[in-house]
């Protein structure tokens, strides 16, 4: 396994300060970690800004339109700050881009991938309630975390006044049950620093111990994959150049088969940064679709309101998820004017003391006010649907280099008509709903969307049925050498609305499984 | 206001609380390198508005008593941006002319109910139905706020000796009753 950035060790290496250990008590600084300066929100403060990528050493990539490239370099990726969303896919959005005429058709069917999914949803362990929603289909779960009471009234309204809506927990990959080696949740909301118990799943937890067990894995850091080497006769990658960062040394890794999962916009700069002169625009660019039909999930637009009736209760204890609302746009007899649809994530809970800075007062009454639970809120974003368009795109800019002397990308997508069209019904339909819940002084707002800033990158080297049309066959090899394989978002054909993780863990299972069986039978 | 609406609900989706309040969207584009004394001309004023907005009560020591003013100068220096703090200096002037106080340490003399005096227009001001762009020159008194509650709440005594910070809760209720007249427990940030 090559990693380009550092070693990141499980519990030795993850961060247990308390806030009042911070010495600006979360909020990030000039000097916590050369975050781009742009890029703002509750995951990029002061006790977790080191574990983002410090473009101030990296280098910048470039934008022929605003684009948000949230990174970590360190082992296990952003595998430790993740937000856990574990959803599936169902057959509907396998079956929507042929059934639509947009892009092109997914080459695996729900059908093909759904053991997959029950054998990566054991593994990792993730949590939910069973619903018997074709949307949203079920898995392996462990027993779901538990709706508040707040939200439990929500959920009730909201079925009252739409058969066809649900608000359920999320299905989040935080443990309910030990796992081997692994503890169940404590409650304590620190997910983003590592688990020291090992309630989540992340690389660092589960997927490293799991392979070191076998004996057969071998880690290098500050490895930074710089290429894949290519043997045009027997048209296979016969391995990989490696710059190691830490010495500035170049060196080659063989290998029988290489697999890419390196983040679906770095696994599309080392194919592209693999120009031969048999494929000048990088490894698996024949089609003409390598970098193209950059997806992600278009967000930041939600409501919230006041939500009052619990007054007596308050919660325990820090849960790990929120709850969910399953998609209902264009579901069943559901038209809208807009191809595919949105789900929503949100929480009600009680205002803290930081509403205080938020209303007039001051002096003992002020200070006793704001020291006792608020008023319970209830909130809701949505996450939509972005369609595959062959004009989004990345490409290797042709001077600007990053801090390696490396061709930096430039990125070139944005959201479009369907999506701006689906982002009005994402903002009414939360209002509307929460007004249905018995939500009070109801707002909302979209505070626009650029590509990115979802974190959900994908579609850079997409699978297909047609070699010309397609980076990947529909086992995550690359047409143009089938001994390699690019397991992260870079494979998906299109982005549906759920978060992507759990479809990107069950396709690279089912890759490498694949995989081995063609070595066996030396077929690679 | 909106912004921060919007990333409370984003939070709680995500199973995360904001350890911060206003203050984490003012960090965007951070002032080029401050030095910490920038603020530090103020450091009794700051103190004594800190004690008014936060004075001590029943359970609380207040704001004085917890000795952390260089974390809410530190704050004010290193993690807002030039325009923000633009305005807070600004509206520190402002104070020193309406108290009568040209420096820092002519503040000794004046009592508290004086001092009340003068910031409760601004508290209200800030916080009432005026249009924004009325309420320009009284904005600096809202980042103030935000920023010393931030330091006050999170100061280690406080959340483990006036509050029950439980740093390890074990279990999750939905529905725990609330004791009458007791101090919120969730504390959002482990």
């Amino acid at each position: 396994m090559l990693e380009r950035g550092g070693d990141y060790r499980h519990i030795r290496d993850y961060d247990d300060r308390s806030v009042f250990e911070y010495p600006h008590r979360g909020l990030p600084t000039i000097s916590s970690g050369g975050m781009r300066s742009d890029i703002t929100g509750w995951m990029f403060n002061e006790t977790v800004m080191e574990s983002w990528v410090d473009e101030t050493k990296e280098g910048k990539y470039t934008e022929s339109k605003p684009f948000r490239w949230v990174r970590a370099y360190r082992l296990g990726g952003r595998s430790t700050m993740w937000g856990r969303q574990s959803y599936r896919l169902c057959e509907m959005d396998f079956e929507a881009n042929a059934k639509e005429n947009v892009g092109v058709d997914w080459p695996v069917r729900y059908k093909d991938i759904a053991p997959w999914y029950d054998h990566v949803e054991r593994f990792s362990g993730i949590s939910g309630s069973k619903e018997e929603l074709d949307i949203l289909p079920d898995g392996e779960f462990q027993p779901p975390f538990e709706l508040n009471i707040a939200e439990k009234k929500a959920a009730e309204q909201l079925r009252k006044a739409f058969a066809d809506r649900r608000l359920i927990i999320g299905r989040v990959a935080n443990l309910t049950t030990p796992l081997t080696g692994r503890v169940n949740c404590q409650f304590r909301n620190r997910c983003w620093h590592g688990c020291q118990f090992g309630a989540y799943f992340s690389t660092q937890s589960s997927t490293l111990p799991a392979a070191a067990a076998t004996g057969n894995l071998s880690v290098a850091v500050n490895a930074l994959v710089t290429r894949i080497l290519y043997n045009k006769d027997t048209q296979r990658a016969t391995g990989v150049e490696v710059l190691d960062t830490s010495t500035n040394k170049t060196y080659e890794y063989k290998s029988k088969i290489v697999f890419i999962c390196a983040s679906a916009l770095n696994s599309a700069w080392i194919l592209m940064n693999s120009a031969t002169d048999i494929w000048p625009d990088g490894l698996g660019s024949s089609s003409g679709e390598l970098g193209h039909n950059i997806m992600d999930h278009h967000y930041n637009i939600g409501a919230y309101g006041e939500f009052p009736g619990f007054e007596i209760y308050k919660e325990y204890g820090r849960r790990p998820t929120g709850f969910y609302i399953p998609r209902f746009a264009n579901v069943g007899k559901d038209q809208r004017n807009y191809l595919r649809g949105f789900g929503y994530q949100g929480g009600a809970s009680r205002q803290s003391w930081n509403r205080g800075a938020n209303m007039a007062g001051m002096g003992k009454s002020f200070i006793e006010e704001i020291s006792r639970e608020g008023s319970w809120t209830i909130g809701m974003g949505a996450f939509g649907e972005v369609l595959p368009d062959h004009r989004n795109k990345i490409s290797l800019h042709p001077t600007e280099r990053d801090a390696w002397g490396l061709p930096v990308l430039n990125m070139d997508a944005e959201i479009r008509e369907n999506e701006l069209a689906m982002r009005k019904d994402m903002l009414e339909e939360a209002k509307a709903m929460l007004e249905y819940m018995g939500a009070k002084n109801i707002g909302g707002n979209d505070g626009g969307h650029e590509m990115g800033h979802g974190i959900h990158e994908m579609g850079s080297a997409r699978m297909g049925r047609d070699p010309k049309t397609s980076v990947l066959n529909g086992y995550n090899q690359v047409w143009d050498a089938p001994n390699v394989f690019v397991t992260d978002g870079a494979f998906m054909t299109s982005s549906s609305c759920v978060n992507p993780s759990l479809t990107y863990m069950a396709f690279t299972a089912r890759a490498t499984h694949y995989a081995v069986d063609q070595l066996n039978k030396q077929n690679l | 206001m909106k912004r921060r609406k919007a990333l409370v609900w984003m939070a709680t989706a995500m199973g995360t609380s904001l350890v911060a309040t206003d203050l984490l969207l003012l960090s965007c584009t951070p002032a080029k390198e401050q030095i910490p004394s920038l603020f530090e001309p103020y450091r009794s004023l700051l103190n004594r508005i800190g004690h008014a907005i936060l004075p001590a009560a029943k359970q609380h020591p207040g704001f004085l008593a917890i000795g952390e003013t260089d974390v809410l100068i530190n704050i004010l220096s290193n993690c807002l941006n030039s325009e923000v703090q633009k305005q807070i200096l600004q509206g520190l002037e402002d104070l020193q002319v309406k108290t009568n106080s040209p420096s820092d340490n002519q503040l000794d003399s004046i009592k508290d109910e004086d001092f009340l005096n003068v910031l409760k227009p601004i508290d209200q001001k800030c916080y009432g139905d005026l249009p924004e762009e009325e309420k320009e020159d009284v904005q600096y008194f809202r980042f103030l706020k935000d920023a010393i509650l931030l330091v006050y709440f999170t100061n280690e005594k406080i959340m483990t000796e006036t509050f029950t910070y439980v740093k390890v809760p074990g279990k999750y209720k939905g529905d725990m009753e609330v004791i009458e007249d007791e101090y919120e427990t969730r504390f959002g940030f482990g």
